[in-house]
């Protein structure tokens, strides 16, 4: 297990100026998601890299930071790039994952990649249940087995990935 | 980096996946429209999609036929066996129910392309 840092540098002014940098570095992430051309014709299927900045937030701190990074990404990004109303869809998506991803954590079962995984998955189902209350109807669903399987391979690929940032940061 | 639990989720996560695969190209094939046809002519193509009754009367006969939730049967007939409105409630192409004395016959014709109803 990788240790949490938040025992051994005490200083909340130090926290805050990381979340702030990490808040920064996932809008920056959200960005770049809008500006590379993965798009395969189905929405919602996408890389999800803003997701590699929460994990390693929800590791090396608490998930209360992870939770706030979460929410000023959701709502700047959606503010800067994307607009409100897929803003709305993001922050049920963002709600949905980092719920489940704390709750996973807590089992103590699950590594970084299981974690994100689930979260990937999670953010999807979050996006596909708020699309389906707009339409009001369950039709929405038919989309749900592709964005499964993409978010087991964006959460399998960002949660490796995580895995080494995590290692190489908590040694800061 | 990756522990027994991850390789669990992710197994778990691509069957919930293929199943509901499963199920929505199951739900493809399912019919898109009802034909009658009342003393050997067409009388009327129907969606399945929206909920309706549709009363045929020819001859000086009369039969009520319903369609709720993409299933189709016979709710009346003045026929005297009664055999199509005890008949089961139809869903796939193919199946037919039949009034022969009324000579009314209920069939369900496959969509011209089931894939559209998903990809619409």
């Amino acid at each position: 297990m990788i240790p949490s840092q938040d025992k051994r540098s005490g200083s909340s002014s130090l926290r805050v100026a990381y979340c702030g940098l990490l808040c920064a570095l996932a809008l920056i992430f959200s960005y770049i998601e809008v500006l590379i051309p993965f798009n395969i014709g189905i929405p919602g299927v996408k890389l999800g890299i803003a997701n590699l900045v929460i994990i390693v937030a929800l590791y090396l701190f608490d998930w209360r930071y992870a939770m706030g990074i979460n929410l000023v990404r959701v709502l700047v990004s959606g503010l800067l790039f994307t607009g409100m109303f897929s803003a709305l869809y993001s922050l049920a998506g963002a709600l949905l994952s980092m719920t489940v991803m704390v709750l996973l954590k807590k089992t103590g079962l699950f590594s970084v990649t299981g974690i994100s995984i689930a979260g990937g998955v999670t953010h999807n189902l979050g996006q596909i249940l708020v699309a389906s209350a707009l339409v009001s109807s369950l039709n929405m669903f038919a989309y749900f087995p592709v964005l499964i399987f993409s978010g087991v391979a964006s959460g399998a690929v960002i949660g490796i990935v995580a895995f080494f940032i995590i290692r190489r940061l908590s040694k800061v | 980096m990756i522990k027994k639990a991850d390789i669990l989720l992710t197994i778990g996560l691509i069957i919930i996946g293929l199943v509901m695969t499963w199920y929505f190209t199951i739900g493809k094939t399912e019919a898109a429209s009802l034909k009658i046809t009342a003393g050997g002519q067409v009388y009327g193509v129907y969606s399945l999609d929206e909920n309706r009754t549709i009363t045929v009367k020819q001859d000086g006969h009369t039969n009520k036929i319903t369609i709720s939730n993409g299933s189709v049967s016979m709710a009346f007939s003045d026929c005297h066996g009664q055999d199509c409105v005890m008949s089961h409630a139809i869903t796939r192409t193919g199946e037919q129910i039949v009034c022969l004395p009324n000579k009314v016959v209920l069939e369900i014709k496959g969509g011209e392309s089931g894939y559209d109803t998903i990809s619409r």
